[in-house]
């Protein structure tokens, strides 16, 4: 018996390490990857500057279809700050899913909405639109009502709406910066094989907003949000900007992405039957030009801002992940063919093969790992000094990787302005790695259990509202 | 057997290692973030009182109410490429002798970054082109023309967009020659940088759409940005495009085009498009036809809103509010047709 559990914990050891090494080589990599093409990024906004006139020229038509379901506490700032970016010539199409609060409402009443006629150009099957309404005092915004049927469902309605050659999805509690969309748009101008770009999420919990735009950018005082922050920088600076630099983007945030309209549509729209569509979109798309050995690409800008309300409860958080973690599951599985097959390239030689194994494995190689050690402890094998040096590695890779990603943050946008607010980030990006991510860790491992017992929807998101500078 | 191999002493030697350089790459990663966090602070400051200095002057000596040495003597040595940086904000606003006063004040300083032109790096190798193609026109016309042979797209786009901005006639036909050279660019961005040269771009543009031998995306690119211009001569050219060249990209541009700065007598032309098996070309048929068409084309502009394409359709019920036959479309809009729902559309796009 003891033979045996030797052996099963030393094997449970060289899979996390292996795991381990692996992960870390990829966020080295990524690292390395993003800081190069930040810099190179920097350069070329110098040349490309997004207020220069001819970008206003040069802007093609968007629609930003905004899906949205009971978002009455925040559905006025978010609409209120996409009717106020700097673009020349771009709609707003709110889909309202069904609500069951006052989201549709609040909205007609506050921009003077009236029903009025749009016609659909194009037939993606959704649940049944009701009405289509056009504000009087702001003719670029649309509602579309419709039976609920879920986000991705709403923005397939959205799509069959939708009469640009692009379009920008963007969450119910997003708030977009005012120049988002002419950065967005920079990669579908400069090449025209561009088919997606994703945009950076950054966490707006504690910061000022007025009138729909956030007006001084501050930590959160929430703990939990405030986590988010570090692993939001993280996760978009380093991550997002990294694969893309690769030319191996896998994700683009549902929060803030922007598509051009023909692929995403000849793809079949956002798929209903996962609580991922964002990434699942993004693969179905890869998937069809590889396959069609099309010449195309799948962008991330690392400007254009867009800012969302983070968890600040455990059960909010939970919900959350759990959704992630499936969504990715669902996501990858259906797509499994694409996995290690030379006929994706990259795509399905490297980036398939990360997520898959990585981060949908990973969260079960972890905590495997955790309880392995339990069992070893309890048994008696544990060998005190190789115990302590693989968690000060493991601890270790995480704060280098925190603090890498807070130097990229300083070396180009540097948001956060106060130096307390820069302390305050270096400590999170420390202590996040004792208590913080073994909590994520736990709640994606529960994602990972939920995909397999094929659990579906979103659960309930608790909405705070934005933080406003005086009275609302 | 397989774990039994597993070097744990060696791994663990090696860990040992990583863990000592992990401290050292944690220790040199928070004293760049901190360095860089202070070098940042000292910068901003330095160069918000620069601005807070140089603004108000600037503004005398480009409306002329003061010399231009009052601004020079403010430039420290070491700031002369941040004052380039700064006027180039200007520079790329103003019109006419304003902007001849912000060049003539860069001009002295451009010299700092002619180097940047041989750098490897082709972003920065673009900044410097930018800068030269907005300040340093006409006196740095040769650097900024050669720059279009650059091999990466970004310093060709880069040229292009200040020979294009400078106005002159012999650098909008340069840029225009060479415009199959800017790679992956859309035509909706070269169309942009043609339009900032306004109607000096024009007569080269029209060469380059009626010549047969010109590309077919430089083609339509060409009539995209005629028509952004509304150059009202380049309807003949996009007349001989249509009669000699049948890719989609051109017959679609050249037909936007004619819709524009056509006349009545070109409708026979476009006529022959409006049963084209491609859904583009027919939409911007029947859109041309809604401004250039007569009274015998509305049974066909009627027909076309109920077509399979709702583009074509859009188009169509556009083309019959263009011909000012609304009655038509709440017709068509209260009937239970195909195309009811673009026509109550448009109906009330027009009654707005």
């Amino acid at each position: 018996m003891t033979i045996v559990a030797t052996a099963a914990l030393e094997l449970v050891n060289v899979v996390v390490l292996v795991y381990f090494a692996v992960l870390n080589l990829v966020y080295l990599a990524t690292t390395l990857f993003a800081f190069r093409e930040l810099r190179s990024y920097a350069q070329r906004s110098k040349v490309l500057d997004a207020g220069d006139p001819a970008w206003a020229i040069a802007a093609p038509p968007v629609t930003v279809l905004v899906p949205m379901f009971d978002e009455a506490p925040t559905c006025v700032d978010t609409v209120r700050a996409l009717l106020s970016l700097l673009y020349p010539g771009y709609e707003v199409v709110v889909i309202d899913d069904g609500s069951t609060d006052q989201t549709a409402e609040r909205l007609m009443a506050t921009f003077d909405m009236h029903r009025s006629a749009r016609a659909p150009t194009g037939r993606l099957r959704t649940a049944p639109v009701e009405a289509v309404f056009r504000s009087g005092s702001h003719p670029d915004l649309w509602l579309v009502r419709k039976q609920n049927g879920g986000k991705a469902d709403a923005l397939n309605a959205g799509l069959n709406y939708c009469h640009t050659a692009l379009f920008c999805s963007i969450d119910g509690d997003t708030l977009v910066e005012r120049d988002a969309l002419i950065r967005m748009v920079r990669p579908f101008l400069s090449d025209g094989a561009t088919v997606a770009a994703g945009g950076v999420v950054r966490v707006v919990n504690g910061c000022i907003v007025e009138d729909g735009r956030v007006k001084d950018v501050r930590l959160p005082r929430n703990l939990l949000a405030a986590f988010q922050v570090v692993e939001y920088l993280r996760a978009f600076l380093v991550g997002r900007v990294g694969w893309a630099a690769a030319r191996s983007t896998l994700v683009i945030s549902g929060a803030f992405g922007m598509f051009r309209r023909l692929p995403a549509l000849a793809a079949g729209g956002y798929a209903t039957d996962t609580v991922g569509e964002d990434m699942e979109l993004v693969v179905r798309i890869h998937r069809l030009m590889r396959e069609e050995r099309r010449d195309y690409r799948v962008d991330f800008v690392p400007d254009p801002v867009a800012w969302t309300e983070a968890p600040e409860s455990l059960v909010s958080l939970a919900r959350q992940r759990d959704r992630w973690q499936r969504g990715l599951i669902e996501s990858l599985r259906k797509h499994r063919k694409m996995l290690l097959r030379p006929r994706y390239g990259r795509i399905g030689m490297v980036a398939f093969p990360y997520f898959w194994f990585m981060e949908m494995y990973g969260p079960v190689v972890e905590f495997g790992g955790y309880l392995a050690f339990a069992v070893a402890a309890v048994l008696g094998l544990v060998s005190t000094a190789h115990a302590l040096l693989f968690f000060f590695l493991a601890v270790g890779f995480g704060m280098a990787l925190s603090v890498g990603c807070l130097a990229l943050e300083e070396l180009t946008f540097r948001r956060y302005s106060r130096f307390r607010d820069l302390l305050a980030l270096f400590a999170l990006g420390i202590a996040e790695n004792v208590g913080y991510r073994q909590l994520v860790t736990f709640f994606r491992m529960r994602g990972t259990v939920s995909a397999l017992r094929r659990k579906t929807g979103w659960g309930h998101s608790e909405r705070a509202g934005f933080r406003h500078a005086g009275p609302t | 057997m397989l774990l039994a191999d597993v070097p744990w002493d060696a791994l663990f030697r090696i860990g040992l290692v990583a863990g000592e350089l992990l401290v050292l790459v944690i220790f040199a990663l928070t004293v760049v973030l901190f360095r860089l966090r202070a070098r940042n602070r000292l910068r901003a400051g330095r160069w918000s009182r620069l601005e807070e200095l140089w603004e108000p002057l600037l503004l005398e000596v480009v409306h002329g109410d003061r010399p231009p040495d009052v601004l020079q003597e403010q430039v420290p040595d070491g700031e002369r490429e941040f004052f380039l940086r700064f006027l180039l904000g200007y520079a790329e606003k103003l019109r006419g002798e304003e902007r001849e006063r912000v060049k003539r004040l860069a001009l002295p300083h451009l010299e700092v970054i002619l180097p940047q032109l041989d750098r490897s790096d082709p972003e920065r190798r673009a900044v410097a082109v930018r800068t030269l193609g907005a300040l340093g026109l006409p006196e740095f016309a040769p650097q900024v023309v050669a720059a279009l042979e650059d091999p990466a797209p970004l310093v060709r786009f880069s040229a292009a967009h200040g020979l294009l901005s400078d106005g002159t006639p012999e650098h909008a036909g340069e840029v225009v020659r060479r415009l199959d050279r800017f790679g992956s660019w859309t035509a909706d961005a070269l169309v942009a940088l043609l339009s900032t040269a306004g109607g000096d771009v024009a007569p080269p543009l029209r060469v380059s759409l009626a010549d047969p031998f010109t590309r077919p995306d430089t083609a339509a690119v060409a009539a995209h940005a005629l028509r952004r211009i509304g150059d009202p001569h380049a309807a003949d050219a996009a007349v001989t495009a249509l009669e000699q060249r049948s890719e989609r990209a051109v017959v679609v541009e050249s037909l936007r085009l004619l819709g524009v700065v056509g006349h009545a007598a070109h409708a026979p032309l476009v006529r022959t498009f409006v049963d084209h098996p491609d859904f583009a070309i027919r939409a911007q048929a029947f859109g041309a036809l809604g401004r250039l068409g007569r009274e015998e084309d509305v049974e066909s502009l009627v027909a076309a809103v109920s077509d399979s394409s709702p583009w074509v359709a859009l188009r169509a019920a556009r083309g019959l509010a263009d011909m000012g036959r609304t009655d038509l479309l709440r017709r068509l809009g209260a009937s239970e047709g195909e195309g009811a729902a673009f026509a109550r559309q448009v109906a009330e796009e027009t009654g707005r």
